[in-house]
């Protein structure tokens, strides 16, 4: 029997969402009858616009699409006004204020604290320049990830047409609106592995091979890759090579062919992965052949074994994520930012797009590690801009615990999360960059943190994983946490072990510490931290990663174990609230 | 270590119970999770799993221990957890005072 989302979707999905959307928003969040939000919320999700968890009703967060991570001239800026003006809360966040905007782990970003009375308004200021929100949620294609400097640097296929060739041609086809659950494309033209196509529903690598003697540039393909819900998946290898020009048939095959025979019935096993799982590599590759104008060769010869983004490789094989300074191929730079968490007030947001404009094109990327790029700097801007004060607080060289650092949403504003995430991440990176002393030549310690199993932070490829738990301490419940090691991208990627459950969230950074100062003690020269993981036992690791209270860390919501209505405000919720913030009286 | 078998999200029943693990001779204790839920596989049932932190034992593999019980059946289970609450609003175990 199909679930019931199916039904919802039937009757009206993808861009007709749209006009029903903007009529509630006239006549007020109110005028959404209580036994339909349910569904017109999972609709909503289509637009990009998200209604907040439980005792924060009326609030809604917006996540925007762009393709590849690229925000033209004037789009920032723009995104930061709207920021500014309509993504302010009832409460503002200990570490970042009252409006705010977040960087995510696929190239996009969100506003939180909207009122659905405004949608239409953002939506209007927005799209003036180029930004929408469509197909940024629910069963639909989602940002299509790329290598975020791709038709700027160095790369061994060019792949910033193809991206655009399928955000408009594929993820802008509302007859493929509807699939049977969220879908990932990523396309990988570089030689550093940055797209992650292993952890895409389809992937395309660089590759090459031979035809009729002759070398011939293209993609490898691989399909069902994914983290979540504790069952990861690499993606697997329909051994496929196509030509860039057979690539964008390639990948809307796959798209027609999963939307057309995927699961529309059991939602805990329907992503592409477990359709991969269910059909076999084998059989997909002969389906998609049968289906396909051309044959297929079989796969080429990859890069993995380069791969540097994410792969837990010494910095000098390569630049792992994009911050820094680096060299675009036409002789300009492009200068990448290092954003904790991903989150940036919006005056600093704002203040961005202005550096862009003056010393760059205007034009920024964004990548998959809650970073924004300035592009197209020339060489004779270099240092004024550096020496620029917002390039003192989102440092091109951070300490290595703020440059690896991602964090998924949390239970500031997630009804699935277990624990608060953003600002405790961003107070614990802040006391270990003050705590702890790393060699020099260890630049990066990736510490991904999610607040529930379903890990939308990615701490499964970390190399200290975090998932939010709830555990006690002193006779009371705590927001707790459990931590492995070891996981990484790269030519073998692999997930963490884990090493302690349930340490209360107080004594986390204390047991990073501890086990960070173990790494940097027992490495031999030029280890890096995954590989020191892999070449030390198990039960030493555990060992070393003594939890323990220390001194100058507070922990921002240790006791919000019962989930208050928002994890740092103690009193009554005011939600509802009118588009103004008015609570909406119970009627009593 | 093997990561957990459940999820354990703000939708899980209780994300932290004690817990045990017993054999003829020998038990470990620890937390673990408990989850009631709908299979969606099986939308007329209700299961039962849980599952004892991996990190609480070594003796055996990281597992969950699902059963999976007819509405009826789940009625029967909650009027027992019911009665051994007991009715006094002392909330202790009735079935546990002498």
């Amino acid at each position: 029997m199909p679930h019931k989302k199916e039904g919802w979707k039937d009757e009206l999905y993808g861009d007709a969402v749209r006009e029903k959307l903007e009529e509630f928003a006239e006549r007020g969040w109110e005028s959404i009858p209580e036994d339909e939000r349910d569904e017109w919320f999972s609709r909503f999700k289509f637009w990009g616009v998200f209604h907040h968890r439980s005792g924060q009703e009326s609030y809604f967060m917006m996540r925007l699409t762009n393709c590849g991570g690229v925000l033209e001239p004037g789009q920032l800026k723009a995104i930061g006004e709207v920021a500014r003006e309509y993504a302010t809360g009832p409460v503002e966040n200990p570490e970042f204020g009252d409006a705010w905007i977040d960087f995510t782990t696929r190239q996009s970003i969100q506003l939180h604290w909207l009122k659905l009375e405004d949608v239409p308004e953002i939506w209007e200021k927005l799209e003036s320049v180029g930004v929408s929100s469509r197909s940024a949620g629910g069963d639909t294609m989602r940002n299509i990830s790329g290598c975020p400097v791709a038709g700027k640097a160095e790369e061994y296929v060019e792949s910033r047409d193809l991206l655009d060739e399928i955000q408009e041609g594929i993820r802008g086809d509302d007859a493929l609106c509807n699939m049977p659950r969220k879908f990932n494309i990523s396309v990988s033209g570089c030689r550093q592995g940055c797209a992650q196509d292993s952890i895409n529903d389809i992937g395309l690598e660089p590759a090459h091979t031979f035809i009729a003697g002759e070398e011939v540039r293209g993609f490898n393909v691989r399909v069902g890759g994914g983290l979540g819900g504790r069952e990861p998946r690499r993606a697997r290898s329909l051994d496929m090579f196509v030509r860039p020009d057979q690539a964008y048939e390639t990948v809307r095959t796959f798209v027609e062919y999963y939307h057309e025979a995927g699961n529309r019935e059991n939602r805990s096993k329907n992503r592409a992965r477990f359709f991969v799982d269910e059909h076999g590599a084998d059989a997909i590759r002969e389906e998609m052949v049968e289906r396909l104008s051309f044959d297929p060769e079989r796969a080429g010869t990859d890069f993995r074994g380069e791969y540097t983004y994410n792969a837990g490789r010494p910095t000098e094989q390569g630049a792992h994520d994009h911050v820094g300074v680096y060299d675009q191929a036409d002789d300009r730079n492009y200068v990448g930012l290092s954003v904790p968490v991903g989150r940036m007030p919006a005056d600093d947001a704002i203040e961005l797009a202005e550096l862009a404009a003056a010393y760059g094109s205007g034009e920024i990327r964004l990548s998959r590690r809650q970073n924004p790029l300035i592009m197209d700097v020339p060489d004779g801007n270099l240092s004024n801009l550096l020496n620029e004060p917002l390039l003192e607080t989102y440092r091109p060289e951070p300490n290595p615990f703020v440059q690896g650092a991602m964090a998924c949403t949390g239970t500031e504003f997630c009804s699935l999360a277990l624990t608060e995430t953003k600002a405790r991440m961003a107070r614990t990176l802040r006391w270990l960059g003050e705590n702890v002393e790393l060699p020099e030549d260890v630049s990066r310690i990736k510490m991904h943190y999610s607040g529930c199993t379903a890990d939308c932070g990615q701490a499964m490829t970390a190399d200290i994983g975090i998932q939010g738990m709830r555990g006690r301490k002193d006779g009371e419940m705590v927001e707790a946490l459990d931590i492995g090691v070891g996981g990484g991208i790269g030519e073998n990627p692999s997930f963490i072990e884990w090493v302690r459950q349930r340490v209360p969230a107080d004594e986390v950074p204390g047991m990073i510490k501890n086990l960070v100062e173990a790494f940097a003690a027992l490495r031999e020269e030029g280890q890096t931290f995954r590989e020191w993981v892999d070449a030390t036992g198990h039960e030493t690791i555990i060992e070393l990663a003594e939890p323990e209270e220390v001194e100058g860390y507070t922990d921002p919501c240790l006791n919000d174990a019962k989930q208050s209505w928002y994890p740092f405000d103690e009193g009554p919720s005011p939600a509802p609230t009118t588009a103004d913030g008015t609570p909406i009286g119970t009627g009593d | 270590m093997a990561g957990r078998v459940l999820d354990v999200t703000a939708h899980t029943t209780l994300d932290y119970v004690d817990g045990s693990i017993r054999g003829a001779d020998w038990r470990e204790d620890g937390a673990g999770v408990l989850d009631v839920y709908t299979p969606e596989s099986d939308p007329d049932s209700v299961a039962v799993a849980f599952e004892l932190d991996p990190t609480a034992t070594g003796r055996v593999d990281p597992h969950a221990d699902e059963v999976t019980l007819t509405s009826e059946q789940a009625r029967t289970l909650r009027d027992a957890l019911d009665e051994a609450i007991g009715p006094d609003g002392s909330d202790r175990p009735r079935r546990l005072r002498g």
